[in-house]
């Protein structure tokens, strides 16, 4: 079964009068429960793929199927695809608010959603990532670049996605920190039973977490990487 | 520690005084340097970025350095007036930092901005300039015809580093400091702008001082290399030897790299080494 099936899917960006093609037709299949990675070089689009994905980046054409839902150009997402796809930035200084505490932050997505929350609930999240619950009144300066994206990945989880879509995650981090949100995001696909894309520059990241990859080059995928092929 | 070394450093200690209290990012770090390639490699907050900005003399503050002793070649850095130091940054000592876009003048040419510092430290014949700069870019493996004329928002990032690294180079240094020169730089790119590095380095007998979180990737690169871990150097190893140094830090920075031959595995990580030296357990 396919947790996400692409077919033809474009994104033209315009400006200067010229139309630059992001996204050419692309065609994608990710398995369910499997962790799929994207790479390229810089300007390939596979961040602007991964946003489509998200929800985003609404202006495209082509055919997307989510969750066994089909999703139309130009829409928001409505109903529980909102919770059961999140995202995890490259940079998770820019996507936690600097003024709002963390439990502030992991509170939101349960508020937005209409969810019960609770302090106990927070502590949860928190120590689901192995952060101290006692971390909760923090503001965001107040941590470690890699405290920081696990306080990412815990709001992510928050609403018990089914996919969880990743941009760069330790691309930020120091070696050591990497291996540690690596082995993280290892540990929750397997208790949450998400399926998980990856996008990253870093073919090492990618040959470490991916059960299959795409190789992606100028808005295509130039080629598909089974387990074997990878190195 | 010799006496003919490029560069000698003992007792360097770098503290930041913040309100009242002075913290110290560097402690007492000692260690001296030949014409090889020597990596300092550390983690955030290790301390060796503000240790090769003290080797330039640009720490500004709230930071201070201090040492006993700061030699290169021969002369005493802890004594120069601001002249002399300008004098000496680009002609003897050279830095390369992480983003070539950040440090070269967004409004000037690439070939202007390289004879700008063949003019501030050599009296050269405009003709000879130009020979020097179409041969510097030549061995960064950049036609002088084609990125003499652009704007440094015009390069790539690999194309930037290049510009950077002959700009640095110009002045025959003989010793190149390099601060994560490959960070900003995508994957495939980092390999061949620190082999050009290596290969720049040992070709004109300088000294480099590469500075980098990534263990694996410089060791290939440097004969030698010195770990930091907050404000020290913990470990000091022949590269080929990395493998098998015996210290818990060093072990982890080595094996802690993903690849496709980890999938599937737990990586390791430093969380007990760095408990054990909370806890006072460590140097």
């Amino acid at each position: 079964m396919n947790c996400i099936e692409v077919r033809r899917l474009s994104v033209r960006l315009s400006g200067n009068g010229a139309e630059q093609h992001v996204l050419r037709a692309l065609d994608l299949e990710v398995r369910t429960g499997e962790i799929f990675g994207l790479m390229g070089q810089s300007g390939c689009g596979k961040s602007t793929l991964l946003r489509v994905l998200a929800g985003v980046n609404r202006q495209w054409q082509g055919q997307v199927r989510l969750l066994e839902r089909e999703l139309m150009p130009r829409r928001r997402f409505t109903g529980a695809l909102r919770r059961e796809v999140q995202m995890v930035f490259q940079d998770p200084y820019a996507s936690l608010h600097p003024l709002h505490t963390i439990e502030r932050a992991l509170r939101e997505p349960l508020r937005v959603n209409g969810i019960a929350d609770s302090r106990a609930r927070v502590h949860q999240a928190l120590e689901e990532v192995r952060l101290a619950p006692s971390l909760a009144q923090r503001y965001p300066h107040e941590l470690s670049g890699g405290q920081r994206q696990r306080v990412a990945i815990a709001r992510a989880l928050m609403l018990r996605p089914v996919l969880l879509l990743l941009d760069e995650p330790t691309s930020a981090l120091d070696l050591s920190v990497q291996a540690e949100v690596l082995n993280l995001l290892n540990q929750v696909r397997v208790t949450h039973r998400m399926t998980l894309v990856l996008v990253s520059h870093d073919r090492d990241v990618i040959g470490h977490l991916c059960d299959r990859a795409a190789v992606m080059r100028a808005g295509r995928i130039e080629r598909l990487l089974e387990r074997t092929e990878m190195r | 520690m010799s006496d003919d070394a490029l560069l000698a450093v003992r007792g360097l200690s770098i503290r930041v005084r913040a309100g009242r209290e002075l913290k110290t990012v560097v402690d007492s770090i000692s260690f001296a340097m030949g014409s090889e390639r020597v990596a300092l490699v550390g983690e955030s907050g290790s301390g060796k970025s503000v240790t090769a900005r003290a080797l330039l003399g640009l720490l500004r503050k709230p930071l201070e350095a201090q040492a006993e002793r700061m030699q290169f070649a021969g002369r005493d850095l802890r004594t120069l007036s601001s002249a002399q130091w300008s004098r000496l940054r680009g002609s003897g000592l050279a830095l390369v930092v992480q983003d070539p876009r950040h440090a070269l003048n967004p409004v000037l040419r690439v070939g202007h901005q390289l004879e700008e510092s063949l003019r501030i430290h050599q009296r050269l014949a405009a003709a000879e300039r130009r020979r020097r700069i179409a041969e510097m870019l030549d061995a960064v493996g950049l036609s002088a015809r084609r990125v003499q004329d652009l704007y440094p928002h015009q390069l790539s990032g690999g194309m930037g580093q290049r510009v950077m690294l002959a700009m640095m180079l110009i002045n025959g240094p003989r010793l190149l400091i390099a601060d994560e020169p490959t960070s900003a730089l995508d994957a495939q790119l980092r390999d061949q702008v620190l082999e050009l590095m290596s290969t720049l380095v040992a070709d004109r007998r300088m000294g480099l001082l590469l500075i980098s979180h990534d263990l694996p990737q410089v060791a290939r690169y440097c004969d030698r290399v010195l770990v930091m871990y907050r404000g020290r150097i913990v470990d000091e190893s022949a590269a080929s030897q990395l493998a098998h140094s015996r210290h818990p830090y060093t072990r982890t920075l080595w094996a802690c790299r993903p690849s496709a031959a980890t999938y599937g595995t737990e990586l390791p990580v430093l969380a007990d080494w760095s408990e054990a030296v909370s806890a006072g357990a460590s140097p």
